[in-house]
């Protein structure tokens, strides 16, 4: 950042990155509100013919449009030669003046995103919204749980040196992401286990889900006996002066449901086995967690001592 | 790979950032399918980065000696294991002496087609301003204008999406004579060409073996070009905080062990 720089008049911007001379006040940045703004580099050179309809553009449209004027074309510069190495094509050249600045100190707003949540672009786990067509929405790519796929950006994709090690490539690929695919090799070396993870970000989704366990039938069964029956299994195990909120019931259903009887039969026949043994309290061996989020009310099995 | 631990141990040093304004020249040739000729390496040693297509497996080893010798950073698809399903791919020279070899990517350029771009990015040793300079050889033919659009698009795209201070596509375009820059990227890429005023003694960079340079059609054949950027578009900062705090906020993942 040098020195000589002072924030141009009527910018509203969270973030200025200043630097190098800016003299043109009329630009970009001087009518913008863009939250980050860049005033880098040199006054614009040869490059200085654009239009002033992309000046008026590249100041007063709703993209936030930032300037970067750290590169130009040296004017006279741009050459052709023919008959080079016997190829057809003639081989061009030009010369480039550079100025460092852009990224000078600290990361734009969008690189940092793209290290905090690699594989993401800033339009990933976006519903659709009713202002966009019907056409638009069905060429998207959405996962189970009405949300939209990772659509990475191309350059961030495919095949990339490692940042940290020279001539070692790798392979990124849109679904790389570990909030999004459900293979993550650090949560299984980690966990030294097969994980199957899946993301729910909405009520309707977790709706989904449980309905989805809730309506495994047995054979013969329909889903009012079978959730009756499973109503009344709860409801029995009650003492008189014992209550019980909605939201509880629904989650004993859920376990009833979600857990075939016969594993819970044998775990809990195992675990009071061990506690025989060993004289201890009996102790459940499998503990359904309800997890309250913010937004979603879930369940969540967890594997331990209970709680 | 001599080039790639060389390149391994340049990146401990640092480049001090300073408002110097460094000059560096970029070239660009199609080969053809051609042998290195010697002419070829003297153009390659007049500038700073230095750009091929159409290079073949039997070209690229002499490309790799000569960028050895002259100490050029050589990078192509090739190298890393790609197989040149056409027989040819894209290939980029860089002078040590000037430029750091920061981070290479390939890019398919359409989901079907076999071609990639391969952007590299570069620090420029006098200043420090980081640059990505990026190569490709889109599809040619008349007829496949569709093709050459969809690989132009993720060519500026993916460009756009690194951070830089600015970027050079350097290239066999194959874009007639009546084909544009498509209107969205209109506004962030100028052609060298045209920037530098449009010289039509200047516009053809192709010629067919039984013409002449002076030819009239070859003044429409403009398929070599320079893109440098005009703007970069930089999401709002608000913006992306509102992202980022309505993910850390609806974030649970429901575990199924």
């Amino acid at each position: 950042m040098s020195d000589n720089q002072k924030e141009p008049a009527g910018v509203d911007a969270a973030v200025t990155f200043l630097s190098g001379i800016n003299t043109n006040p009329v630009g970009a940045a001087s009518s913008s509100d863009a939250a980050v703004t860049f005033l880098s580099g040199m006054h614009q050179q040869s490059a200085s013919n654009v239009s002033a309809e992309r000046r008026r553009l590249g100041g007063g449209q709703s993209q936030r449009s930032v300037r970067l004027q750290s590169l130009a074309l040296v004017k006279n510069s741009f050459e052709r030669t023919w008959g080079v190495g016997l190829s057809g094509h003639a081989c061009i050249s030009s010369c480039f003046l550079v100025k460092a600045g852009a990224v000078e100190e600290q990361l734009p707003q969008a690189e940092y995103l793209r290290m905090v949540r690699p594989g993401l672009g800033t339009k990933v786990a976006r519903r659709p919204a009713e202002s966009e067509s019907e056409h638009k929405t069905q060429s998207l790519p959405f996962c189970s749980k009405d949300y939209e796929k990772a659509r990475m950006p191309p350059g961030t994709a495919v095949i990339l040196e490692d940042a940290r090690r020279k001539g070692l490539y790798r392979l990124y690929t849109r679904r790389n992401c570990h909030h999004v695919n459900t293979h993550d090799p650090l949560k299984a070396i980690g966990l030294v286990a097969n994980v199957d993870d899946q993301v729910v970000l909405t009520i309707q989704a977790a709706i989904n889900y449980l309905t989805k366990y809730m309506g495994k039938l047995g054979t013969g069964h329909t889903a009012t006996s079978r959730i009756g029956g499973l109503l009344d299994d709860i409801l029995c195990r009650m003492q008189d002066h014992e209550t019980m909120t909605v939201t509880s019931l629904l989650s004993k259903l859920f376990i009833h449901t979600a857990v075939p009887d016969r594993s819970c039969k044998s775990s809990e026949a195992a675990a009071k086995a061990q506690c025989r043994r060993s004289g201890r309290r009996p102790a459940i061996s499998l503990k359904y967690l309800v997890i309250d989020f913010p937004s979603y009310v879930g369940p969540c099995m967890v594997e331990g001592r209970p709680t | 790979m001599p080039a790639e631990e060389e390149a391994g141990g340049e990146a401990d040093s640092r480049t001090d950032i300073n408002h110097e304004v460094a000059e560096i020249s970029v070239g660009s040739l199609n080969l053809h399918m051609q042998p290195l000729r010697p002419d070829v390496r003297d153009m390659i040693s007049e500038h700073d980065a230095f750009c091929l297509q159409e290079l073949t497996p039997a070209t690229l080893p002499s490309v790799l000696a000569a960028g050895r010798e002259l100490e050029y950073d050589a990078v192509s698809p090739a190298q890393r294991g790609h197989t040149m399903l056409e027989g040819f791919d894209v290939c980029m020279l860089l002078r040590k002496a000037t430029l750091k070899r920061l981070r290479v990517g390939i890019v398919p350029l359409t989901a079907a087609g076999v071609r990639h771009m391969l952007h590299v990015r570069v620090q420029v040793k006098k200043n420090g301003a980081c640059l990505a300079l990026a190569t490709a050889h889109c599809t040619a033919g008349k007829e496949e204008v569709m093709q050459r659009t969809a690989e132009k698009d993720v060519t500026w795209s993916a460009i756009e999406a690194l951070t830089i201070d600015g970027c050079i596509f350097a290239g066999d375009t194959n874009m007639h004579a009546e084909e544009v820059i498509p209107q969205q990227y209109r506004e962030q890429w100028d052609d060298a060409w045209e920037v530098d005023g449009a010289n039509a003694t200047l516009s053809g960079t192709w010629c067919q073996d039984w013409m002449e340079t002076t030819h009239p059609l070859v003044q429409s054949w403009r398929f070599d070009q320079f893109f440098l950027p005009s703007y970069f578009t930089v999401t709002s900062h608000r913006k992306l905080s509102l992202i980022c705090r309505t993910i850390r906020r609806s974030l649970p993942v429901l575990m199924l062990l």
